[in-house]
């Protein structure tokens, strides 16, 4: 049920035809295809890096790291990014697919809402004021502006009778990221330290945290894909139109409340895990809607693979192209993601909403 | 219709505004002129823009680059403007005179307007790219002089190059005495640690995920060389005078130092992101780090004089646990 269409769904379940089951064939075996792909980029992510490590070294490293000199490198490095390159595609790619289902807008990523410049500007304001530095601090900070920025948004977004419509919501985000994004950049003239620390943070890294903090925010990013999934038999209803979803039994507020939920605890927490890293959540649902076409559920589920495997091909890229030094993955996502984006581009992939 | 006259009206107001304001700069700019005409004697001084007249006498300098400013600090001379990059990098000594100045370059941004309001006869800083793009703007403000900065520049190049701008070779003199008498007295007391000891030279960076190695021609480099030490190979295989950035996984590039040294603030905390690099088990098992003799020092990027012996005395705690 959780992948069906909303013309289906609101109606009498159809006899399948050999049709409908061609259908969920392909969509079922791309997705083990995407599966498979994650687990050898898991794989890659933990047998590749700056320092060479013996393949050898690598399973019995993984089950005592104390076994061979490589063992803080394997479990102290890799194995903490490769959690958090899951934790944050799979967050990111979700996010990215409410958001352009959500504002019917193509073109969307999470960050539209505010969410990142909510993080940056509590981030700015906890390394200029109050002297923060711990990697622990930055976390909750992150999360916490990305946070208030949205409920922010949210409150001008619905403070109209309609409620909070896509455009007034897209409108608000943009406005007040706009203006977050100028106080932040005021502090940061002002506090030139400062500056050369966001622009690190800023460029996005699955070093940024320790693998405690994927322990913390986990549960709040299965806690947003979980809203974003009930909320996405309701978002493909309100891509057809608010009138016709209410008359399918959709209640429009619901929906899109589940859905700004959805996105600002993924979106917030995978800024807060791995700083503002764009593209993921933009390209992933188009990648996602080239395959499935546009049924919100399947959507979603490609979205949780791809995410991460986007992320990850783009951090074990960042660490072999420049040795001995490594580009931060934020830097290299877009890289290794537009070649995809642009293919399907060519081949008139890209599904509309 | 009311609102447009509105609107008029106030166009017409700043108008005026602006040009009260002009005729209010011509009126005293008269008796500048008297000033200029007294302190008149210029003199031609070598730069990294070739030879440039200034004043033979500067009375208001701005500093924007911090080699500049810590050598003007040292000579005894308190700049009219600085540049700031972060006060915790501004080394104790100079610290309570620099808070006070007005702050002209922030975040690698030259606020050209500012440094115009403090009317500086002279323009003092350092030929690096970011400043170079603006040095025709501040030529036209007042004279402008930069230190150049090439493979040939040293930490000594820029107390050198400010002592000249500003007349106090004597105090550059006595300075350097200090200097080279310190160096002599530590490379003899410390003869066999030095010896025996091989230095690596790291600080933490901004880019998650790789530290920085630095060549032995840059400032601690610099006076440990001429102390007479040995560079570990990750120091001794950067190129001259740059620093090489370098994922965390190759903490095994140190293992041949017996000494490292790093940066840190002025208030002995580490600087930049080097805390994510100490807590790394490949760190903390490098034998260096072991023995204790992983040290900081807030002189790192050393401008001056008095910053470069307090690179001595940072080398010298570090000698001092060596058998």
């Amino acid at each position: 049920m959780l992948f069906d269409s909303p013309a289906r769904s609101a109606t009498p379940a159809p006899v399948p035809t050999a049709r409908t089951r061609v259908r969920l064939g392909r969509r079922l075996g791309w997705l083990i295809l995407a599966t498979c792909a994650l687990v050898a980029l898991c794989a890659a992510s933990i047998a590749i890096g700056a320092k060479p490590v013996p393949l050898a070294h690598i399973l019995p490293t993984l089950i005592d790291p104390d076994h061979f000199d490589d063992g803080a490198i394997i479990t102290g490095l890799r194995v903490p990014r490769t959690v958090l390159g899951l934790l944050a595609g799979a967050a990111l790619g979700v996010a990215g697919g409410v958001i352009q289902a959500f504002t019917r807008n193509p073109l969307a990523d999470p960050g539209i809402l505010g969410v990142n410049a909510g993080a940056a500007l509590a981030v700015t304001i906890g390394v200029a004021f109050f002297g923060m530095s711990a990697i622990g601090q930055y976390l909750w900070l992150a999360l916490a502006g990305a946070i208030i920025a949205t409920v922010v948004v949210w409150m001008i977004g619905a403070s109209a009778r309609e409620g909070a419509t896509a455009l007034r919501m897209t409108l608000a985000g943009v406005g007040v990221a706009a203006v977050l994004g100028g106080i932040s950049s005021t502090i940061q003239l002002d506090h030139p330290s400062t500056f050369q620390k966001m622009a690190g943070w800023g460029s996005g890294s699955l070093l940024a945290q320790p693998l405690s903090a994927a322990v913390a925010v986990g549960p709040v990013i299965v806690i947003g894909i979980l809203l974003a999934v009930i909320a996405s038999r309701g978002l493909n209803a309100l891509a057809i139109g608010d009138d016709v979803a209410t008359s399918l039994g959709t209640r429009a507020n619901i929906t899109r409340t589940l859905a700004i939920f959805a996105v600002t605890l993924l979106a917030g927490s995978a800024t807060a895990l791995v700083g503002p890293i764009a593209f993921v959540g933009l390209m992933i649902p188009h990648v996602a809607r080239a395959i499935v076409g546009p049924a919100q559920g399947w959507i979603l589920a490609y979205s949780v693979v791809l995410g991460p495997c986007l992320l990850l091909a783009a951090d074990v890229a960042g660490r072999v192209l420049m040795q001995p030094a490594e580009l931060p993955v934020g830097l290299v996502t877009a890289f290794v993601g537009a070649p995809v984006l642009i293919l399907l581009v060519r081949r008139s992939r890209v599904a509309a909403l | 219709m009311n609102t447009q006259f509105r609107f008029r009206k106030t166009l017409l107001a700043l108008g005026g505004a602006a040009l009260a304001l002009a005729l209010a700069a011509c009126s005293t700019s008269a008796p500048g002129g008297e000033d200029a005409s007294a302190s008149a004697a210029t003199r031609s001084v070598s730069t990294a823009n070739g030879s440039v007249k200034i004043p033979a006498h500067p009375k208001r300098i701005v500093s924007i680059h911090s080699f500049s400013t810590e050598s003007l600090l040292d000579f005894g001379i308190t700049p009219v403007g600085v540049e700031d990059a972060g006060a915790e990098y501004v080394p104790q000594r100079y610290l309570k005179r620099w808070e006070p100045i007005e702050k002209v370059v922030q975040g690698g941004k030259v606020n050209l307007e500012k440094i115009a309001a403090l009317k500086p006869d002279l323009i003092i800083g350092v030929d690096v790219p970011y400043l170079r793009d603006v040095y025709p703007k501040l030529e036209a403000i007042a004279p402008t002089v930069f230190a150049p900065f090439d493979e040939k520049s040293t930490w000594a190049t820029y107390p050198a190059y400010t002592a000249d701008y500003i007349n106090a070779e004597p105090k550059l003199t006595e300075l350097k005495k200090r200097y080279d008498d310190r160096i002599a007295e530590v490379s003899k007391t410390y003869a066999d640690q030095l010896a025996k000891t091989k230095w690596a030279i790291i600080q933490g960076g901004f880019d998650d995920g790789n530290y920085w190695i630095y060549s032995d021609k840059t400032q601690v480099g610099t006076v440990l060389s001429a102390l007479g030490a040995k560079f570990a190979s990750a120091t001794a295989g950067t190129p001259a005078g740059q620093n090489q950035s370098v994922s965390y996984e190759r903490t095994d590039l140190l293992s041949d130092a017996d000494a490292i040294v790093y940066y840190e603030n002025n208030d002995g905390t580490p600087a930049n992101n080097i805390a994510k690099l100490f807590a790394l088990p490949g760190y903390q098992e490098l034998p260096a780090v072991k023995a204790g003799l992983s040290i900081g020092t807030q002189d790192f990027l050393s401008g001056s004089y008095s910053d470069s012996l307090g690179i001595i005395d940072s080398i010298e705690s570090a000698l001092k646990k060596i058998k």
